[in-house]
């Protein structure tokens, strides 16, 4: 494997809060009404550990709310 | 008598190390061994659980791949970009990294700001510095070339694995030094148990060298390796001070036997040379001085005959054959001889009896015991020869073995205990036989020749008289092929 020498690393842009957001949005462009009380706790919690700044904490939430969105029937 | 023993055994250097000391090394071989045993095991370990990790990686990447190309080929560039953004939302582990560009480098898709400038698409592994919020983490990616001049690179930030690997590294490493440790401290305790053992030897040996031959091996009782060689070592301790007793007691006996019948002899012809008055006179006594010389001749040709059986090398002349015309023909011989001094001689023999061994000199052994019986035996004594065949105890092999019981019984004076366990010695002669003619050496010949058969001689009182046993072990084969007999020895008796 080669190790790629330089000093500028790639900047990761999911981990960021506007990423939060974009998620956050991800979510809400479901149906709002019908959305299970578990999602929007996790998403609340998840939106709110962002801007706090724990970026980490926040996207694991608001992802997991993704993942149960997504097993969900409509 | 013992001389003071130099405390450094086998000249040793004083010192705490010395690199020329055999348990220097034995020491350092174990330690090596044992260094460079575990060295390779954690190696293994490290190698198979890093190695896993970055199959892993590998493996998740390549999947993930598959699964993209397979979208790029349904739907293009929008799918794949849907199908990434899906896979960004749903990373519930935040270590997967996506970047899609287009032939000019723009971004498409992904959660990569930029297309890494060295990395071309050419399919190679690359580590790769990646920036998050507050951290600076290390990925490993693959670069791919798509259709129309777009690129995709997959990759996973691998610094929880890289910790992990960091950990593991430190872990295995403590790890080893604390096996080196240990190899250092059995080393030394090896060194210390070779140096006693080494040392316990040498001063040993060191107080022999000096004379002190009554110096033995310290036994533990613990019946290991390290007893055992002290045993062995006792045993040959006591063989050479039984030879060299045995040699001394020889050389002695020597200077006296022949001593007696050469100054024997050369009183005679010094009396003949001063006295004799005619030829008649002088001839009697050449006669009588050659008759004293031939017997120091045949006492010089027994000792040799013995030393030569002593030594094995006649067993090369065994043979398979029957025993009893060989125990007749000597039969034959001494039955005369007994008629003559009035004996009975009784034979008491099987019909046939297979043996293996040397025809001629098992010969000499029965005329030596039938002599030494007629020369010890009162008139109208019985003198009896035996032979048969019994069972032995059951072997390892589940078989019986056999064994050749043959003896010599007779009427006459007989030993007392004392002299019985001294009876084979060379130039031994009881008491009672000293006035008898003979040089001592009959039953140390026969006692060299049963011990050649692997045989025992025994000595039993018979009171009166004694009996002379002989038992050897007999083949298992019973065929008795018709051995030739080997050349005929002159019967030495004694």
């Amino acid at each position: 494997m080669r190790i790629m020498p330089g000093p500028k690393p790639i900047i990761i842009t999911s981990d960021s809060v506007a990423f939060c957001f974009r998620l956050s949005r991800v979510i809400d462009s479901y149906n709002k009404g019908t959305l299970p009380r578990k999602i929007i706790q996790l998403r609340e919690e998840g939106t709110d550990l962002c801007r706090q700044g724990l970026v980490r904490s926040g996207l694991a939430r608001l992802r997991r709310a993704i993942i149960s969105l997504k097993r969900t029937p409509p | 008598m013992s001389a003071p023993v130099a405390s450094n055994a086998a000249g040793a250097q004083p010192g705490f190390l010395r690199l020329r000391s055999v348990s220097l090394r034995f020491a350092l071989v174990y330690g090596i061994l044992f260094v460079c045993s575990a060295l390779l095991f954690l190696s293994f370990i490290w190698w198979g659980t890093v190695g896993l990790l970055e199959h892993r990686v590998e493996q998740a990447i390549t999947i993930d791949s598959r699964a993209l190309f397979s979208v790029w080929e349904e739907s293009g560039p929008s799918g794949l970009t849907m199908i990434i953004d899906d896979r960004l939302e749903q990373d519930v582990d935040d270590n997967a990294l996506y970047l899609l560009v287009n032939k000019d480098g723009k971004w498409i898709a992904g959660n990569l700001a930029e297309w890494p400038r060295q990395i071309l698409p050419n399919h190679h592994w690359f580590s790769l510095p990646v920036q998050r919020a507050y951290t600076q983490d290390i990925a490993k990616v693959r670069a791919y070339a798509l259709p129309d001049g777009y690129r995709l690179l997959i990759g996973r930030d691998i610094s929880g694995r890289t910790l992990l690997r960091k950990m593991l590294t430190d872990t295995l490493l403590w790890a080893w030094i604390m096996v080196s440790l240990l190899a250092i401290g059995g080393g030394w305790l090896i060194r210390r148990l070779f140096r006693h053992v080494i040392h316990s030897i040498s001063r040993t040996t060191q107080a022999i060298t000096h004379g002190d031959m009554s110096r033995r091996m310290p036994v533990q009782g613990s019946d290991d390796e390290l007893d055992e060689i002290a045993k062995t070592i006792n045993e040959m301790l006591d063989r050479i001070s039984r030879l060299m007793d045995g040699v001394r007691q020889v050389s002695n006996a020597i200077a006296h036997d022949l001593r007696t019948p050469i100054t024997r002899a050369r009183t005679q012809l010094e009396d003949a040379a001063l006295h004799a008055k005619n030829e008649a006179e002088l001839r009697a006594a050449i006669d009588k001085a050659v008759g004293n010389l031939d017997n120091v001749t045949s006492i010089c040709e027994a000792l040799l005959r013995i030393a030569q059986i002593e030594s094995g090398a006649r067993r090369s002349a065994f043979t398979l054959f029957d025993l009893i015309p060989a125990l007749q023909d000597v039969c034959e011989l001494y039955e005369a001889v007994a008629e003559d001094h009035g004996l009975i001689f009784k034979q008491n023999l099987p019909t046939h009896l297979p043996f293996f061994g040397d025809r001629a000199m098992f010969q000499q052994a029965v005329a030596n015991l039938l002599d030494n019986a007629i020369k010890f035996s009162p008139p109208n004594g019985t003198i009896t020869l035996s032979a048969e065949i019994v069972s032995t105890a059951r072997r390892s092999d589940g078989n019986r073995g056999k064994l050749l019981n043959l003896s010599v019984t007779d009427e006459g004076i007989g030993m007392n205990e004392e002299d019985m366990a001294r009876a084979s010695e060379r130039f031994f002669r009881a008491e009672q036989a000293r006035n008898t003619p003979g040089s001592g050496l009959g039953l140390a010949l026969v006692q060299a020749i049963v011990q050649l058969h692997d045989g025992q001689l025994q000595l039993a009182s018979n009171s009166p008289g004694l009996i002379t046993r002989i038992e050897i072990p007999l083949p298992d084969a019973e065929i008795v092929s018709p051995a030739t007999p080997p050349a005929e020895h002159a019967i030495i008796n004694s």
